[in-house]
Order: structure tokens, then sequence, then C-alpha cells
């Protein structure tokens, strides 16, 4: 009987699917009647607060849009600075493997909280003394260099495990065609390294989405601040949180999802 | 001697405190085909792979081509494009077409035009007799017709020197013959060749030379002709009755 279900659903993959949603949106609106009947959705979804939330302040940039940039901008910088540390870690050179392991270990320790708070407290004091002349960094700067540190010791100890998951054999036939280190690397071990951790930077780069509203604590309005503005306001939290919880939701499952097909079609490349 | 394609003097290869290779004395000269075998571990591999420091030696004096390759002034990457290498397990590039693998080396190496490199890979693919398959993946090939891609990628470089490690080793026995055929028909062109393997029938029809090891040391040295019908000595005889066995 089981049986007969489970290739009933595999060949209707869209009632699967569909089945799964009503289930989910069953359980959470029993949940909804149970623990706050009174939750009134319509006052909080209008087209005022959606703009806000979505889109922040009239002439300012805020909201989930915010949340997008800074995520984006977070991912590409801590790609780029966490590679380089991944490299270098995983080198056998002293002089750059040992302040990588150091940045790393350091801001793998550190609760990215504290990372974002430091930033935003030491950066001005660090600029100040030198420049000589009073600066000031604003909040979103701050964001964007903290999340690049934390997210950069991540990223590093993910490439650093998919180039010890390389097979010796690539690194020596390149070394027998008479390639030299730079060449080994570029055309050989990074395209097959990264074609391996597409999984694991896809999972690091949802994280770091979530992570964006711990900037919050220093006031940037990002999604989750513009949110809590409009709590502030209209004093309604079950219904706002509930509708964040759900656009977080979409926006990461959505990331992985597409992560799920790029494995797919990575893997379709690499089969030997 | 300068006719001496690779020289070997007095040889230490130590693993920490395994010593690996012990006073290894070997030499090939020009256009020679030597076959190197012995039981698991007796550091043919070790040895083989000295020879384009894919390992370094303890102590001794290795040269390969003129070059001495204790010199920290000599660019090992010229020295390789010398000796190229076929491997047990093939190590082709996944990511790159079986085109690409063969004519990446030449492209990025020593700087030939894509369309130059490009003719030569068909020609070379004619030659190892698998022209059609230019455009696959190497996952998509059998072990065979792998191992017969890294040997066209070898040839590419234009080599002196092929050195071949196990390079039967890991095929299904049916696919044995055609890359020994292969390796055959290298053996007619004047390629300086060390080969280690178990295939004692392709030693007996192409070596010049049998070269047999055990427990890090070279134990006999000998035309193929001596070494199967008079070994010299009681862990050759040993040897040869099992492997001739199966």
């Amino acid at each position: 009987m089981s049986e007969e279900i489970n290739s009933f659903f595999k060949e209707n993959k869209f009632l699967y699917y569909l089945l799964n949603f009503i289930l989910v949106i069953t359980f959470l609106k029993s949940f909804q009647v149970l623990a706050y009947p009174e939750a009134d959705f319509q006052a909080v979804l209008t087209q005022g607060n959606m703009n806000f939330i979505l889109f922040g302040m009239d002439g300012e940039l805020g909201g989930l849009v915010l949340t997008f940039i800074l995520a984006f901008i977070a991912i590409i910088l801590s790609f780029i600075f966490g590679s380089l540390l991944g490299i270098a870690r995983w080198s056998d050179i002293k002089i750059i493997k040992l302040p990588a392991t150091a940045f790393i270990e350091l801001f793998r320790s550190i609760p990215h909280i504290m990372v974002i708070f430091w930033v935003f407290f030491a950066m001005p004091v660090i600029l100040t003394m030198i420049f000589g002349v009073k600066m000031s960094v604003s909040p979103l700067v701050s964001a964007i260099i903290a999340f690049t540190l934390f997210e950069s010791a991540h990223i590093a100890e993910i490439v650093r495990a998919g180039l010890n998951s390389m097979p010796k054999g690539q690194f020596e036939a390149a070394k027998t065609l008479g390639m030299n280190s730079w060449q080994t690397f570029i055309l050989i071990i990074l395209p097959q390294a990264y074609r391996r951790m597409i999984p694991s930077l896809v999972s690091q780069f949802v994280s770091l989405f979530k992570d964006t509203s711990l900037v919050y604590v220093i006031g940037v309005v990002e999604f989750f601040r513009a949110a809590t503005i409009l709590n502030n306001r209209i004093y309604m939290s079950f219904e706002i949180l509930s509708i964040v919880g759900i656009i977080y939701f979409i926006c990461a499952f959505t990331m992985s999802q597409i992560a799920g097909y790029l494995e797919k079609k990575v893997e379709n490349q690499i089969n030997s | 001697m300068s006719e001496n394609m690779i020289e070997m003097k007095n040889i230490q290869k130590h693993y920490g405190d395994f010593h690996a290779l012990k006073n290894i004395n070997f030499s090939v000269k020009k256009g020679e085909i030597v076959v190197v075998c012995g039981p698991s571990g007796s550091g043919k591999s070790t040895m083989i792979r000295c020879i384009n420091k894919l390992e370094d030696i303890t102590s001794g004096t290795l040269i390969v081509d003129g070059f001495d390759l204790g010199d920290k002034k000599t660019n090992i990457n010229k020295v390789r494009q010398k000796a190229g290498m076929v491997f047990q397990h093939f190590n082709l590039f996944p990511h790159k077409t079986i085109l690409e693998n063969i004519t990446i080396g030449p492209i990025k190496v020593k700087k030939i035009s894509k369309e130059e490199a490009d003719k030569k890979a068909m020609e070379l693919l004619e030659k190892v007799k698998i022209p059609h398959q230019a455009s696959k993946y190497p996952g998509e090939l059998s072990g065979g017709q792998q191992q017969r891609v890294a040997i066209a990628r070898t040839l590419a470089m234009e080599p002196d020197i092929i050195l071949f490690d196990e390079p039967t080793s890991a095929l299904d026995p049916e696919m044995i013959g055609e890359v020994l055929d292969v390796m055959k028909s290298l053996a007619k062109e004047n390629y300086t060749v060390v080969c280690v393997t178990h295939e004692m029938g392709f030693a007996k029809e192409v070596a010049h030379r049998i070269v047999f090891m055990a427990d890090g040391e070279i134990l006999e040295e000998n035309s193929p002709e001596e070494f199967f019908t008079n070994p010299k000595t009681q862990r050759a005889s040993l040897f040869l009755k099992e492997i001739l066995n199966h």
C-alpha cells in the first residue's frame, strides 16, 4: 500500500508539492488559531507597511532590498577573500599559512554579533588613529566589513576542505606535463575543486543571508529591523513576525533549490 | 656518460624511518626500453617517480637528460616536459574533453597555437585508435580508452623519455591488450622507456633489459631471455614462478 502511494507521488511531482504545501499551511494556520486566535493579518498587510519592510523608507534604501544588497556584496567580498585565505592555509608556505590560520581561527571562534558590534565601535577609532582626522563609519559599511571578516573565515575552511578532497593524481598529472604551480591551480585544480564545493558554499551563503538580521543591533534598517520598527508602531508582533518568517523562508528555500539545480548540472559534467 | 638519458648513482630514499630505496645504481641509454619488475613494495614505483621528481631522494646523484635534479637551479618543469609519465590510474582531467586533455599541455606549457595543437592531438588520437572520442569527457570512456588517451596526452608534449607506472594494473583483462599494443608500437619509435609492469609477455617482446627489484634494492639486471630462463637470484626465481603460473 505504501509502495503504491510512493510511486504515485514520484510520478506526480506537482501533486506531491501541492499536498505538502497544503499540509504546511494547514499546520501553521491551526497553530495560529490555537495560539493567537485574534490574529489580524489584514491590518498588517497594507500597502504602506509592506512597502516599508520590503523597500525601506521613501528616499532611502532599506527593508528586504537592503538585506539582499548587503548579502550580495558580503558574498562577493567574502568569496574572494575567503578563497585566498583558504588557499593560503592549505598551502605549505609558512609565511602565508600561519597568518591565514590565525585569522580563520579567530573569526570562527567569535560570535558574529560580537564582530558586528566590534567593527562598528572600533572602526572609527582605528581610522581616526590612522588618518588623524575624526572619521566615522556608517552602519551599513561597518556591517559589510564585519560580514566580510567572519564569512571569509567560513569560506576559507570550505575552500581548504575542497582542496584537500582533490585526488593527488590530478596534481601529479599536471606537474608531469610541465605545468608550474600557478597553471596547475588555475587550469586543473580550482575548476574541479570549486565544483565540489558548491553545496557547502551555497549553504554558507544561505546562512549569511539569514545572519543579515543581526545588523539590527547597529541600526541598519534592513528587513528584520524594519519589521521591528513597524512593530513598535502598531504593536502586532505575532502577525508581523509570522510574515517575516514566511518571507525569510521563501527566500532561503528558493536559494537552496537553485543550489540543488546547480549541483545537478555540475554532476553531469564531472562523472568520473 | 653523456649518452645516458637517465643516470641514478647511489640513490637513497627514506620515508621517515623507512628505507624505501637502498643504494640504487641504475642508468638508461637513449632509445633503450627497460622494464622494472618485482614484488609489491619493492620500491619500483618510488624509483620511477624519483626520475621526474614526483618523489625526492634523500641522497645520491640523479641526472635526467643532462639535468642534475639535485641542483636547485634546475628548472624541474623543463625536465618534466622531457620525461612524460603514464599513471596506473590514468589521471585524466575530468572537467576537460579528450581533445582538451591532450592539447592543454602543448598550448599552455609549450605555447603552441591552438590550431596546431588540435591538429597534432587528432593525429595522436588516430595513432591510439580512438579519434571519434575527441569531444567526449573522460568519464564517458572505458578504462582502456582512458589509458590510451593518457598515453596520447604524454606523447603530445614530445618527450624524449616515457615513464610508465604500472599502466595496465588498473584495467580489466580485456582492455590490457589494447593498451599494450599502443605501448608496443611506441617501442619501435626512438623513445627512451622505463616501464614498471607485471606484464611479462610485454617485457619479453619489447624490452631491451629487465631490472628486478625487491625490498628497495635492484637485485638483478639482465636481458629478457636471460632473466626469464636463467634468473640469477633465488628471489627472482621465486617471483617468476609466482607470476608465470597465473
